[in-house]
């Protein structure tokens, strides 16, 4: 039962690691864009999201949505298996997402101007000069935030218990009910997130030094 | 459907079975994260500082103290303080003081780190100042150090007590009747004001977070003689925007107060 | 090849550019130069519209700047740039910094770009740095890469907006001669710049500023030696002031 735990915690993590970086890139993006209707909306998710708790957005995509959707398709929904699962990756996504589009858009308002303008100077179009100039810095530059942010995602992914996604604190909280070991459990469980969340930290500090940009080297012209 | 009764239940939502029962609500969620808040203020206190101890025996326990606890997940804590406290302590504590004391605990990491942060941040002269006019270490610290690392600390704080509003929620686990419970309640109790308990919860949270962000935010403005963004544990840390180590030539580069950074981490 | 016809522009309710007329030919080589604030550098980033201007027309290489028509992107393709800082990619290498555009907005193979880019590195004398990340570099050698990579878009005109004002004085020099050596190749060049002794040497046109105004255009001996607007006298008296750089030395500053 704990192996099957870690197995789903490992998912929850990894998936939601990945959506929500997207969902957050994208979102950054558009509260950077020029275009005031993208800003607005972008704004308009950052605060929705941000000021409710991550738990109730994992409550309601497990109890709430497949009501909302046509067709039929929530009740598919409701008898698919590991929807638990499913619910608690968008949750968990929405919520995190909101977080790390406010870290990488404070990490494109770190990059000097110079670097946009060297990028338009040498004829990249919008789009590559984000993909090849604008976002590979802010990643750069935000990755300590960004980082801790992950491990707090991490430590989140735990709260899908509350929908019975057969993660690694429900199944500690299984055994405590069925064989009374809990401690034994919840001790292991413990000891899991700390090694886990500490490989998560070691793994953020290697890439950091891997990827170090020495701000001193950009210059910070003010034009 | 009358949409009045939909929205019966709002008093429960809002004080839970308050006046005749117990508090609950969301004014439980609010009781929650304002007493954890000021109860593990001074933990945090005590412990970021002595966690810059230069006494190995008194900073690495605190250390491995905050790394643990910032490692773990709220509901694991919870889970320790709820099921194995009263079992290893032999006492046993109501629900609500269980849930008060894992937040303390939680909440106190957390905090020490902010006090960490806001200390570093003092520029050193300061320290150096105040020693060489006679004040002990201390005074020093009491009197010059800690007055400017708490102006430094004050939106870090105010972040942070958002975010743990937000995981006030999460004490609905041990059956604390808090919003999230309630709306968990009701919902399973009338399912057909499902619908309305999700939305007031969502309101109940999205409300009283954002007015204390927005809060937050008029006050940033007001005491913004530092550059405080750069000390939210969430906003980029300042090594990476630091001014240019190398002066550029006819360049007035404005003194850099934040360069000394804090490791949030 | 660039035409300023009755150019103003204005920021916050100044006007920091102020009825600019002006014609460059292929192949010649401008310097503007004037007190600081007179709007050199404004003028420069109009060229390839980083500051769009307010009334009047510009035409660069037979493309009206003010028609929403003209193809931007493919406009600054044409036009190299050079700034104050270097600007330069802090997370990509050297060669990548030069590679990139012409990768991805001229569609050159990896192999193309890159044979394309040694060679331009070894025209700045910066081959041997090719993998070296811009912390790794000087400022003369970030300079330099910085050249190279507008060379490498095959550009018609160059800009270069002051240049050598971010360097350390030994290292202005290794510059400047890849700048002098670029003119000599003909490339259509406008530079803002208070090197007068480069001015000297190569510039065919000298274009003095002040408050947004052009002053006086002439030959470089007319406006260093015989300015006849009172601004520019009084703007050489104090310029001279300070020992010029001599072009005369060739020096190689290479480490």
């Amino acid at each position: 039962m704990m192996i099957t735990g870690v197995k789903v915690t490992l998912i929850l993590l990894a998936a939601t690691t990945v959506t929500s970086l997207v969902l957050g890139t994208v979102i950054a993006i558009m509260r950077i864009s020029r275009i005031k209707i993208l800003r607005v909306l972008g704004t308009l998710y950052v605060e929705i999201f941000r000021n409710i708790p991550g738990l109730f957005w994992i409550l309601f995509f497990y109890f709430v949505f497949p009501d909302l959707l046509p067709w039929g398709l929530g009740v598919k929904l409701n008898s698919y298996l590991y929807y638990p699962i499913v619910a608690g990756i968008l949750g968990l996504t929405v919520d995190n997402a909101s977080y790390v589009s406010d870290i990488l858009r404070s990490g494109r308002l770190a990059i000097p101007h110079g670097q946009r303008e060297a990028a338009i100077s040498t004829g990249l179009s919008r789009v590559q000069q984000y993909l090849h100039v604008l976002l590979p810095q802010m990643f750069r530059i935000t990755l300590p935030p960004l980082g801790t942010r992950m491990v707090h995602n991490f430590k989140n992914t735990s709260l899908c218990m509350a929908i019975a996604a057969p993660e690694l604190t429900w199944a500690t909280q299984n055994i405590e009910s069925l064989t009374f070991r809990g401690i034994e459990a919840t001790t292991i469980a413990t000891l899991f997130y700390i090694f886990l969340a500490g490989i998560m930290v070691s793994m953020i500090i290697l890439l950091e030094k891997w990827w170090k940009i020495d701000v001193s080297s950009i210059s910070h012209s003010k034009a | 459907m009358d949409l009045l009764e939909q929205f019966s239940n709002i008093k429960f939502y809002l004080l839970g079975s308050y006046p005749q029962g117990e508090i609950g609500g969301l004014l439980l969620n609010i009781i929650l994260a304002l007493l954890t808040i000021c109860l593990s203020f001074w933990f945090g206190v005590l412990l970021g500082y002595s966690r810059l101890s230069c006494r190995l025996y008194i900073k690495l326990p605190c250390m491995a103290y905050i790394e643990i606890v910032r490692a773990t997940p709220l509901i694991m804590i919870i889970f320790w303080v709820y099921f194995f406290l009263p079992y290893i302590a032999g006492t046993n504590i109501t629900v609500f003081w269980s849930a008060v004391a894992s937040l303390c605990i939680y909440a106190a990491a957390y905090q020490a780190e902010i006090v960490r942060a806001g200390i570093i941040a003092v520029p050193k002269g300061q320290l150096e100042a105040a020693l060489s006019t006679g004040m002990s270490r201390y005074r020093a610290m009491r009197h010059v150090i800690l007055p400017q690392a708490f102006r430094i600390m004050v939106p870090s704080f105010l972040s942070f007590f958002v975010s743990l509003f937000k995981d006030t929620s999460t004490v609905f686990i041990i059956g604390v009747i808090e919003l999230t419970q309630a709306g968990i309640i009701i919902s399973q109790r009338e399912p057909n004001k499902m619908y309305a308990a999700y939305v007031c919860m969502g309101i109940g949270f999205w409300i009283v977070s954002f007015s204390i962000s927005q809060l937050a935010r008029r006050l940033e403005k007001r005491i913004g003689i530092f550059d405080l963004e750069s000390y939210r544990p969430d906003a980029c840390r300042d090594e990476f925007m630091l001014l240019p180590k190398k002066k550029i030539a006819g360049e007035e580069t404005p003194p850099d107060i934040s360069c000394r950074s804090a490791d949030s981490r | 090849m660039i035409k300023f016809i009755g150019a103003n522009k204005s920021f916050n309710n100044r006007l920091v550019l102020k009825n600019i007329n002006l014609e460059i030919a292929k192949g010649e080589v401008i310097v503007i130069c004037g007190p600081s604030g007179a709007g050199k550098s404004t003028l420069l980033r109009t060229i390839n519209k980083l500051e769009p201007i307010d009334d009047g027309e510009i035409i660069v290489d037979g493309m009206y700047l003010s028609d929403p028509k003209t193809d931007l992107t493919a406009l600054r393709a044409e036009i190299g740039m050079v700034f104050q800082h270097f600007n330069l990619y802090p997370h990509k290498t050297a060669i990548k910094n030069i590679t990139l555009a012409p990768r991805k907005v001229r569609g050159l193979s990896r192999k193309e770009a890159t044979e394309r880019a040694e060679k331009l590195l070894e025209k700045v004398g910066l081959l041997h740095r090719r993998d070296a990340y811009p912390v790794q570099l000087s400022g003369g050698e970030q300079q330099r890469v910085a050249i190279a990579r507008s060379l490498a878009m095959e550009p018609k005109i160059m800009l270069f907006d002051e240049p050598t004002s971010a360097l350390d004085p030994e290292l202005i020099n290794e510059v400047l001669d890849v700048m002098v050596s670029l003119a000599k190749e003909g490339m259509t060049m406008v530079v803002v710049t208070h090197e007068i002794g480069f001015a000297q040497k190569v510039a065919d046109r000298v274009v003095f500023m002040d408050n947004g105004e052009i002053l006086e255009i002439g030959a470089p001996p007319d406006i260093f030696v015989n300015p006849r607007h009172p601004r520019t006298k009084e703007f050489m008296s104090s310029v001279f002031h300070i020992p010029v750089f001599n072009v005369n030395q060739e020096e190689d500053q290479d480490f």
